[in-house]
């Protein structure tokens, strides 16, 4: 029998890095259910199922929600940026940056000010946002695509997609705060449908991009030393596109608009273990979810009862790491250089 | 017939002619170098050969098939393409680098086989990268990273051989086992081989069949000792060369 470890050695390290943020994450994740405007104890927690108190299922309850839709969402939103770094093999791009979050936010707003409300409906319209914003921001620069340009041209569509957005709420005939989220990223509006509809993608589309991570190391190659080794790069780049989309599509309809989170995930996920996608993946995923949850109790407790949206807390926390990429990037010690 | 035969192929590149009416027949595990001055279409030809650019007019055939019909992948598994340049990602391991060759053996699920891995230390040990194998690409010396390219491209396990400038960034030393390899592969590995390559000397010494290209044609091609005279290198290279000291 052949030691395959001994020739991969960093699925040691990847193991051990998984095994860590899955840690971190249920503990933050049970933390998370205990803390908030009314304390619950870990016995309470423990005896939910047989207690009959009803306000406490009923917050507990509430917070799982919450919770699975933090965690979801943002390993989703990671994900999909790592997706998309990968096939541009652009460290920088991120969904808010090419402005796949913003048209998917806009399309979901408008819908639902004049016409219908319907989770399922702004699945769709999600998805198709963040595929148009990329198509979008992908064909105006189709002459000259620098890293720059891409980013760029992201940042501008980003920028009027919102614009636009902000008018139609500012505008809204009903209460203002029901729109809020898609400006902030937070978790206020959670209702019962939109988690089922999340977390059943989750489900059905993470595993199978973790499973085409090990056929997507070949694309952080050269596009004609892919071409030799018989990569059908047009074919990757369509079905790894679409699989991008759905999961950014379907965070927008989760936690609305989440800014720098997206960029940092797959970075962050980079630094600890090199540029191998099949490792990546997961980790971005973790990462995000794990980073996306903590914001959120964050939020939910530091001035409760008052919250701060959880996409204003990821901001604050993403900058300096966004920052520090950056830095690391322009001084060369990037994988992408 | 089996092997590669082009024929008629023009090729034009922003309306200028990069190729004009090549016909050409590969017979299969012979030695075939490609010799010309820069610019004359020799890169392109190779290219078009491996199915890297598309025909614009002319066909191609491999194996007596037209090239456009194969999949990317299965004309992956009998044809490997060594590029002029490629950027190597500097964290993986060797090793890990040389195993995305064998891309066009797998399907979209599955995992490494035995099989690949006795593929993948096979081109390891045959290119001499043995001790190298843990280290990450990028602290590998020039020649070194050569020869983890021309490893990735044996590990695609493919009949057909397309190199580019392979010698590119080589010491003497080097470029000699590089011969040595090159030459080992066709007579006891049975390899067809399509190299492009700069020294007359190592022509001579490597080919048994050298095409000599000139402004977008095919100017002569035969026996290395035909080909290479001081007549066809003065109308080809526009210099004189002594060849008296080459040995044959």
């Amino acid at each position: 029998m052949m030691n395959v470890e001994h020739h991969f050695p960093f699925q040691k390290k990847f193991n051990r890095l998984v095994i860590g943020f899955t840690t971190l994450l249920s503990v933050i994740f049970i933390a998370s259910l205990m803390l908030g405007i009314i304390p619950i104890g870990l016995d309470e927690l423990f005896h939910y199922f047989s207690s009959s108190d009803t306000s406490i299922h009923f917050t507990i309850s509430l917070r799982f929600q919450r919770e699975i839709i933090a965690l979801c969402c943002g390993g989703m939103l990671a994900l999909g940026s790592a997706i998309i770094q990968g096939l541009t093999r652009n460290p920088m791009v991120a969904p808010d940056l090419t402005g796949m979050t913003s048209v998917g936010c806009l399309f979901v707003v408008v819908c639902e000010m004049i016409w219908i409300k319907s989770p399922v409906l702004n699945l769709f319209l999600g998805v198709a946002g963040a595929f148009l914003g990329f198509l979008l921001c992908f064909s105006l620069t189709s002459r000259i695509r620098n890293r720059l340009t891409v980013i760029l041209t992201g940042i501008s569509i980003s920028f009027t997609a919102n614009a636009i957005m902000q008018l139609f709420i500012l505008h809204a005939k009903e209460d203002i705060a029901n729109y809020l989220h898609f400006i902030t990223g937070s978790l206020y509006a959670v209702n019962g449908i939109s988690v089922w509809i999340v977390f059943v993608i989750t489900l059905m589309i993470v595993p199978l991009v973790f499973m085409l991570g090990r056929r997507f190391s070949v694309v952080s190659l050269d596009d004609q030393t892919c071409y030799s080794l018989g990569v059908p790069l047009q074919k990757y780049w369509i079905t790894y596109f679409f699989l991008a989309s759905l999961l950014v599509g379907t965070s927008i309809i989760g936690v609305g608009h989440l800014g720098f989170l997206g960029i940092i995930s797959p970075n962050m996920a980079r630094m600890l273990i090199g540029n191998r996608p099949q490792y990546i993946f997961p980790l971005s995923f973790l990462i995000g979810g794990f980073t996306y949850l903590l914001a959120d109790t964050i939020g939910r407790c530091i001035i409760s009862p008052a919250e701060i949206p959880a996409g204003i807390i990821t901001n604050m926390m993403s900058a300096p790491v966004f920052l520090y990429i950056l830095f690391r990037y322009y001084r060369g010690q990037h994988e992408w250089n | 017939m089996n092997g590669i035969k082009v024929s008629h192929l023009t090729y034009h590149y922003h309306k200028k002619c990069i190729l004009r009416d090549i016909n050409l027949l590969i017979p299969l595990q012979q030695m075939i170098c490609l010799i010309g001055p820069n610019g004359s279409g020799k890169s392109t030809l190779l290219k078009l050969m491996g199915g890297l650019l598309s025909l614009q007019s002319g066909t191609v055939t491999l194996d007596n098939i037209s090239l456009h019909s194969y999949s990317r992948k299965s004309l992956a598994k009998k044809l490997a393409f060594l590029p002029q340049q490629c950027q190597i990602p500097p964290s993986l391991l060797v090793r890990e680098y040389v195993a995305l060759g064998r891309f066009c053996h797998q399907s979209w699920f599955s995992k490494l086989s035995y099989q690949d891995h006795f593929a993948i230390d096979e081109a390891i040990a045959l290119t001499g990268l043995n001790l190298l194998a843990r280290e990450p690409v990028s602290a590998l010396s020039a020649g070194q990273q050569q020869r983890a390219r021309l490893a990735l491209m044996l590990t695609q396990q493919a009949h057909y051989l397309l190199l580019d400038e392979p010698m590119t960034g080589l010491d003497f030393k080097q470029q000699r086992n590089m011969l040595k390899l090159l030459s080992d592969l066709q007579k006891n590995h049975g390899k067809t081989i399509i190299v492009i390559l700069h020294d007359l000397h190592q022509v001579m010494e490597i080919a048994n069949e050298v095409v000599l290209l000139n402004d977008s044609r095919i100017l002569t091609q035969g026996h290395p000792r035909d080909v290479i005279c001081k007549d066809n290198v003065l109308k080809a290279f526009d210099c004189e060369y002594d060849f008296s000291f080459v040995c044959v």
